[in-house]
């Protein structure tokens, strides 16, 4: 059975919801609720911070034309969840309708949400559309990824896809303080110019939110200081509208991309989180 | 007559002559300059064409025609959120800080020559702390403001943005006058294309992608030596 059969007799429209809580030292999954193609796994615990380490799972591999995908998630008061998923995100050639996933992230708190999923591969012929909500009480934290390759690119098969958008949001105490919204057409538009992607076929956003604005600074000097020192790719940080720090970076593939974005990140946990050590977590997303 | 005197108003406030500020900023070019990736007319017109369809196409041109068409219905409740919404899409520091400074000093100027009840309400808003003042907002109030047809002042904002980065780019690649006026000829058709498009556009459709320009403008925080404040 060709892959694209067997994907049209799954379910098209996946929902998964999850609930997070703080027990003892550990955040445990209190609650869950899944329909296929989403399953909901129990977490890992790869170090001693107890952080719950949830991957996003869609057996099927990737995202055809129809497919709608619905996440809820929510971190009870101070629980501490790292989501991300086993692999990129593959998003199919499709006859004509969308592919989409909504994802909305309720941080109570003190609770602390890294949400690192593997970046979007928008296959040729492609039509895609995700939105990412994070919804913040005062004093949580969020660091979220939004990432995405330009196509196959080991195949030479990038910009070929119909349309891909993503929308980001973050609300924090009822304020909406961070909007991104992405619409790519590489039909009507050529993105090699400067400015663009200038023939770069990764690129990747990281929302570091906070509620500690004497942290801004050393931040982002660290992460200028970091980034420089890599050297792999182009990329750049600065302060967000409000409450954080944004770095967004442009490489020659993901791989590139992932492995600068991995160094960040724990920089980001030193500062923000006081984790010293994330090597045993990274080496948990980098195996994904 | 009265057409006549909004098309020699929309003159006015592009003219570089105004005092907005607005040419104080290169928006990313000045660190593309410094590193080398932009030094001639060719590269200029490139760069210019990504800044408008990345930047400016579907967020301040849009935001222009959006608003416009909430201050002819003196609706100041959604200009104020339109603002806040833009603000939020405002992700890197200086080109946030350049369209609240631009837009507030256009606010200023144009709040001390007229005194219509739109204008000082939100001029009341801004002081309440509900705005920023972006300066796409502003504009399209003041356009309302002097009785400008919408897709006029959305071409008068694009143009206005073209020649602050050309005024910027002349100074900074260097280039010749006339070549700054012959890439100014030759975006002309994206500038009518672009009020076209953005004509038939809503809320929904407001979006900006150009990662390249943004990361610059994100390192021109950092850059050793500046004449521009982005």
């Amino acid at each position: 059975m060709a892959d694209s059969e067997r994907l049209h007799k799954v379910g098209k429209e996946g929902r998964l919801s999850l609930f997070f809580k703080k027990r003892q030292e550990r955040t445990i999954l209190y609650d869950s609720f899944a329909t296929m193609p989403m399953q909901a796994f129990q977490p890992f615990y790869p170090d001693d911070t107890g952080c719950a380490c949830t991957y996003l799972v869609n057996p099927t591999g990737g995202l055809v034309g129809g497919d709608r995908i619905d996440i809820a998630i929510t971190l009870d008061e101070c629980a501490h969840v790292l989501i991300t998923t086993p692999s990129a995100n593959k998003v199919y050639r499709s006859t004509g309708q969308f592919a989409s996933q909504s994802i909305e992230i309720t941080i109570k708190r003190g609770g602390v949400l890294e949400y690192l999923p593997g970046y979007v591969i928008p296959f040729a012929g492609s039509l895609y559309s995700q939105k990412t909500r994070v919804l913040m009480d005062r004093g949580a934290t969020a660091f979220v990824l939004d990432a995405f390759s330009t196509g196959r690119v080991a195949r030479g098969e990038s910009l070929h896809f119909k349309e891909y958008r993503s929308t980001t949001e973050i609300e924090y105490d009822g304020e909406l303080i961070l909007t991104e919204r992405m619409a790519l057409e590489p039909d009507r538009i050529d993105y090699s110019g400067p400015g663009l992607l200038e023939g770069f076929s990764a690129t990747a956003v990281l929302y570091l939110v906070f509620d500690n604005p004497s942290m801004e600074r050393p931040l982002i000097s660290a992460l200028r200081t970091t980034m420089d020192e890599i050297g792999a790719v182009v990329g750049g940080v600065s302060t967000l509208p409000a409450r954080g720090v944004v770095v967004r970076l442009l490489g020659e593939n993901a791989r590139v991309v992932e492995k600068t974005l991995f160094r960040l990140w724990s920089v980001a946990r030193r500062h923000i989180l006081a984790i010293e050590d994330s090597f045993s977590t990274t080496r948990f997303l980098a195996g994904a | 007559m009265d057409r006549a005197l909004s098309l020699v108003s929309l003159f006015q406030i592009t003219d570089s002559f105004f005092p907005s500020g607005a040419f104080a900023y290169s928006w990313g070019l000045e660190t593309y300059v410094s590193e080398g990736v932009v030094s001639d007319t060719e590269g200029f017109h490139r760069f210019l064409t990504s800044y408008i369809t990345g930047m400016i196409e579907r967020c301040d041109a849009l935001a222009v025609k959006l608003v416009f068409e909430r201050a002819e219905k003196e609706d100041i409740s959604s200009i104020i959120r339109l603002d806040r919404l833009i603000h939020s899409m405002k992700l890197t520091k200086e080109p946030r800080e350049g369209s609240i400074q631009t837009g507030r000093q256009l606010l200023k100027v144009m709040g001390q020559l007229h005194k219509p009840v739109l204008l000082e309400r939100f001029e009341a808003a801004l002081k309440a702390g509900e705005a920023q003042g972006h300066h796409p907002v502003v504009f399209a109030l003041v356009c309302s403001c002097l009785g400008a047809a919408r897709d006029d002042a959305v071409l008068a904002y694009l143009y206005s943005a073209v020649s602050a980065i050309v005024s910027a780019g002349v100074r900074l690649i260097p280039l010749g006058h006339t070549d700054g006026q012959r890439v100014i000829e030759k975006i002309k058709p994206l500038l009518v294309e672009v009020a076209e498009e953005v004509s038939g556009l809503d809320e929904d459709d407001m979006a900006a992608f150009a990662p390249g320009i943004e990361i610059r403008t994100m390192r021109h925080e950092v850059l050793y030596t500046r004449l521009f404040k982005s």
